[in-house]
């Protein structure tokens, strides 16, 4: 296994399943982060390509090649900055079990959501699982410029557990890749002027920055398969990249997580990657290679996100799937006292491994998890009916 | 025992956020309503006279073809505590009445679509989430704790956003709207590359008349609900181009009756068949409406030379418009300080007559009202009654909330005022984009010292986003006035640009700031009104020469607010100006 970099030159285009037509005012308006599979089908065809594979004349590539590339397994995309010493600096999606508000006084307080005993009385719809929400009643508004993407080493802290509520800390995070737009016309070949009224815009993720230090973003991939360092195209429109590899290794499991999950039992999974479970916002298998039982207790999420795509093998578009969101936490309760191998053996298959419920899927890089501690504690509504 | 429910309906963002044509947004939001509606009627037909939000002063607000807005949280006190299902059940119907009308039309018309993948796509589209809460109506704190209980945990129920898979995914093309579902549109109905020119010409035809798609769109079960739903209640109601154009019109009439009128009459007569006109009236000035009235959007070249002529003739019609946002400030505070159920109603009906009242003054504008409910208003309008109806807005909002503190006999520290924030989009960008920028103006409206503000921000396609703000009192009195001399004629548009090129070049110099008020004021002196005969008026060197030297306002803000103004002026001068 070995960590790649993607370097992009131009900002990239990562298209929704939206349809870009000749439609005057037609926008391809990028997500704001690509998909694993995006980032897989990278993968896969520099792979092909080394093997010989001619991607210009698709129907000769027989089935068996077609399986071989799709068995390739990457891990990632990791959002990273290389450090002044050649290091990656990695980012995490924020993680949805934290709550950004601004006081009136201007004042950003940080809550950490948890499991919510709302008193046997009170009834809502939600079945089989508990709300998620803060310690106390917040009526402040959410913070508008809550940071998408946390430091790792912000993340650790999360990660490891504590305080109900603090101030959010300075250099928590930032959004990410700046949205970039750019018009276009359509140009008529006998008169070479534009055609009246056909503008389009594109919008790409500029990865390239003029900040205090200018160091680049990059994304992050792990994959066992040997690949080519040196420019590439990615995403839409045929935006170019660079790809190298790097010494970089994907963080471990912090020890203090490890140690909490293993006495309390419980723990938190939060998303580095979306996932795709079969059942929608809950996982089938969990827990199932290990042989532990794990069941869900609550869950925060941010909206579902859709993915359809184009099928290359069978030239027509993929049918659409949802998916949890980056970010997104379950907090998980081990069943039938497990001990302490059990539940490590647990952390070592699920720490920055995929977690989606069908084969392909994990192997796109689809439900990349971390882990988190979480003493199986609800917060207790203050005011009981 | 009573039971306090509330229930959430959505997705809100979904119908709001995805819409390409100004008949998806308004769509969107009459249909989150008319589930609302659902809901309300549904619990007063349970409990009559339980509805807290929304409270009406008469029951047939809440009837289906009424114009009332209803808010998509409706709360309600409760002798039951399980009337969730029933609730949730009453929504759904009410989907799938206007779900079977749709397809009715659309099989009317011989149109065939997949019916399965449409019944499930449609099953699938709401968010229904519901809490109640039990309490002791003879307590006297009983209510007020049942509602931040039951606040509490509706937040904490939302934030699991659960959803399943969806069960109507095949290799069908996506929709263009949102590309989150699968097109129900037959592949056949859509021209191929090998049909003759007829045959593609009638696919086209017959696509918009079936289904009111255009140009190739995609559309879902749920797209067609957006477009076919309902017919009988938006008549061809005005597009954004009807509303960039109507200062045009409009600035011919007053030059001489009826002119305007006649050149929208000669440009008619110009197109082949009046039906695919699809509601545009004032916005045929424009060519690429023009165009699209044409099977397949292509003008024969001699009607395209027909039309430029006719309109070059009169000037060039600006293809801006606005867009209004507007949002009460400190509703949330308010609501918290009263404590009793019967406090609320009577919040909830003035609430309930502001949105009527905003309705009301958008149609008197000659604008149109996206949404209007509670203490939220959208509406599109012509650039040149946008600022006047933002005031009246205020205004009216400030009169409602002045009669409910004085009927609850309110005694705490907060007075909601209104926010307003107005978006300037070009006709042809999408909709959703200059949704998201009024949006961005609102929030920026909210930013001044206790709220109650006014912004606007100006997207105009060759340059940079243009943003002013300032608190009501101030800056719209300002505004007005500079508005009154463009349509007076009084200053020349250059003269705000020349005011920014000598900011950009003396506030990185040395110079103190009395040093650059001067020079701008020289410059002023200089300065022609528009037309370039008459010597700027005295009066109006005097209000410049004020507002440059008063420190509140930089010069920079005030060559934007210039710009911004002469847009908002509307005089066929201006508009020349504009797209130069």
């Amino acid at each position: 296994m070995s960590t790649w970099i993607i370097q992009p030159r131009d900002p990239l285009i990562f298209r929704d399943g939206k349809p870009f037509t000749g439609d005057p005012g037609g926008r391809a308006r990028s997500l704001p982060f690509p998909y694993p599979s995006t980032l897989a089908g990278a993968v896969r065809r520099q792979a092909g390509v080394r093997e010989g594979f001619d991607f210009n004349k698709p129907k000769e590539i027989k089935p068996e090649q077609i399986k071989w590339m799709k068995d390739i397994a990457m891990r990632g995309p990791i959002l990273a900055e290389i450090d002044t010493d050649g290091q990656l600096k990695y980012y995490f999606p924020s993680p949805a079990d934290a709550l950004l508000v601004q006081e009136q006084s201007g004042k950003v307080i940080r809550h950490r959501l948890k499991p919510v005993d709302p008193g046997g009385s009170v009834r809502t719809d939600l079945e089989n699982l508990k709300p998620v929400g803060p310690a106390t009643h917040v009526k402040d508004k959410t913070y508008s410029e809550a940071p998408s993407f946390w430091t790792w080493e912000q993340v650790k802290t999360w990660l490891e557990g504590t305080p109900n509520h603090d101030n959010m800390p300075a250099g928590l995070g930032f959004s990410g890749p700046v949205r970039e737009q750019r018009s276009h016309v359509s140009i008529q070949p006998n008169t070479q002027t534009s055609v009246e009224g056909a503008l389009f815009q594109t919008s790409g993720l500029e990865f390239t920055r003029v900040n205090s230090n200018g160091s680049p973003l990059v994304l992050a991939v792990e994959t066992g398969i040997q690949l080519r360092e040196g420019a590439d195209f990615l995403g839409g429109e045929r935006r170019v990249v660079r790809w190298a590899r790097s010494n970089s290794l994907l963080p471990d499991c912090p020890e203090g997580v490890r140690n909490g999950i293993v006495e309390k039992k419980h723990c938190r999974l939060i998303l580095a990657t979306p996932a795709h479970f079969e059942g929608g916002h809950l996982p089938k298998h969990l827990g199932e290679k290990s042989g532990l039982s794990v069941s869900v207790q609550g869950v925060t999420l941010a909206r579902y996100q859709t993915i359809s795509g184009w099928d290359y093998e069978f030239n027509k578009p993929k049918l659409t799937r949802r998916l949890v969101p980056a970010g997104s936490v379950y907090f998980l309760k081990f069943e039938g006292d497990p001990n302490e191998e059990q539940i490590k053996k647990f952390i070592a298959e699920v720490w920055l491994q995929p977690v989606s419920d069908d084969e392909q899927s994990s192997r796109d890089g689809f439900g990349l998890a971390l882990l988190g501690t979480w003493d199986g504690g609800l917060y207790e509504m203050e005011v009981k009916p | 025992m009573k039971y306090l429910f509330i229930c959430a309906i959505g997705p809100v963002q979904e119908f709001i956020a995805t819409a390409r044509r100004s008949r998806d947004l308004w769509f969107g939001s009459w249909l989150l309503s008319e589930l609302s509606k659902a809901a309300a009627r549904k619990l007063e037909e349970i409990s009559p006279g339980c509805l807290v939000f929304p409270s009406v002063a008469s029951r047939e607000l809440l009837e289906t073809r009424n114009e009332f807005t209803a808010p998509n949280k409706v709360v309600a006190i409760l002798d039951v505590e399980d009337a969730g299902g029933v609730i949730r059940e009453a929504v759904k119907e009410r989907l799938r009445s206007l779900w079977k009308d749709t397809a009715k039309r659309i099989d009317h018309e011989g149109g065939k679509i997949d019916e399965q993948t449409a019944h499930k796509q449609i099953e699938d589209l709401i968010e229904f989430y519901w809490v109640s809460v039990p309490f002791d109506e003879k307590n006297e704190k009983g209510y007020e704790d049942a509602r931040e209980t039951s606040e509490r945990v509706l937040a904490a129920r939302k934030a699991t956003r659960n959803f399943s898979q969806p069960a109507w995914s095949s290799n069908h093309p996506k929709s263009s709207l949102d590309g989150a579902r699968e097109s129900v549109i037959p592949s056949g109905e859509y021209p191929e590359r090998t049909d003759a020119p007829d045959e593609k010409n009638k696919k086209i035809e017959q696509l918009y008349l079936r289904y009111h798609a255009r140009r190739g769109e995609q559309l879902s079960a749920v797209d067609l609900l957006k477009r076919l739903g309902e017919p009988g209640l938006s008549p061809r109601f005005k597009s954004t181009s009807d509303m960039a154009a109507i200062p045009f019109i409009e600035a011919l009439n007053n030059k001489e009756e009826g002119m305007g009128t006649a050149l929208l009459q000669e440009i008619r007569d110009l197109l082949p068949d009046q039906e695919l006109l699809d509601g545009a009236e004032e916005g045929l000035v424009f060519e690429s409406r023009f165009a699209d009235a044409f099977p397949s959007q292509q003008p024969a070249k001699e009607k395209l030379e027909a039309f430029r002529k006719k309109v070059k003739k009169y000037g060039t019609p600006n293809p801006y418009y606005a867009l209004l946002a507007a949002d009460g400030d400190n509703m949330g505070r308010f609501i918290d300080d009263l404590k009793t159920a019967d406090d609320h109603r009577s919040l909830s009906k003035a609430m309930s007559s502001f949105a009527l009242a905003a309705r009301e003054i958008v149609n008197a504008k000659q604008g149109v009202s996206i949404y209007s409910g509670g203490d939220d208003v959208l509406a599109y309008l012509p650039l040149h009654t946008v600022l006047s109806c933002a005031a009246e807005l205020h205004a009216s909002f400030a009169a409602l909330m002045e009669g409910v503190k004085k009927e609850v006999k309110y005694s705490g520290q907060v007075t909601p005022t209104l926010s307003v924030g107005i978006s300037i989009s070009h006709h042809v960008d999408p909709l959703s984009e200059a949704l998201e920028l009024a949006r961005d103006a609102e929030r920026l409206a909210k930013k001044e010292k206790s709220k109650d503000g006014l912004a606007i921000i100006l997207r105009k396609r060759s340059g940079v986003d243009r943003e002013i703000s300032g608190k009501w009192g101030i800056f719209d009195v300002r505004l007005n006035e500079l508005v009154r001399m463009y349509q007076a004629e009084a200053i020349s548009a250059g003269t705000a640009y020349e005011l920014q090129e000598l900011h950009r070049v003396l506030s990185k110099s040395s110079v103190p700031p009395e040093g650059v008020a001067g020079e701008a004021v020289r410059i002023l002196k200089r300065k022609k009104e528009a037309g370039g005969k008459a010597e700027i008026q005295t009066g109006v060197l005097e209000q410049f020469t004020a507002w440059v030297q008063n420190k509140t306002i930089s010069l920079e803000g005030l060559s934007r607010e210039m710009i911004v103004a002469g847009m908002l002026a509307g005089s066929l001068e201006t508009q020349k100006e504009v797209t130069a």
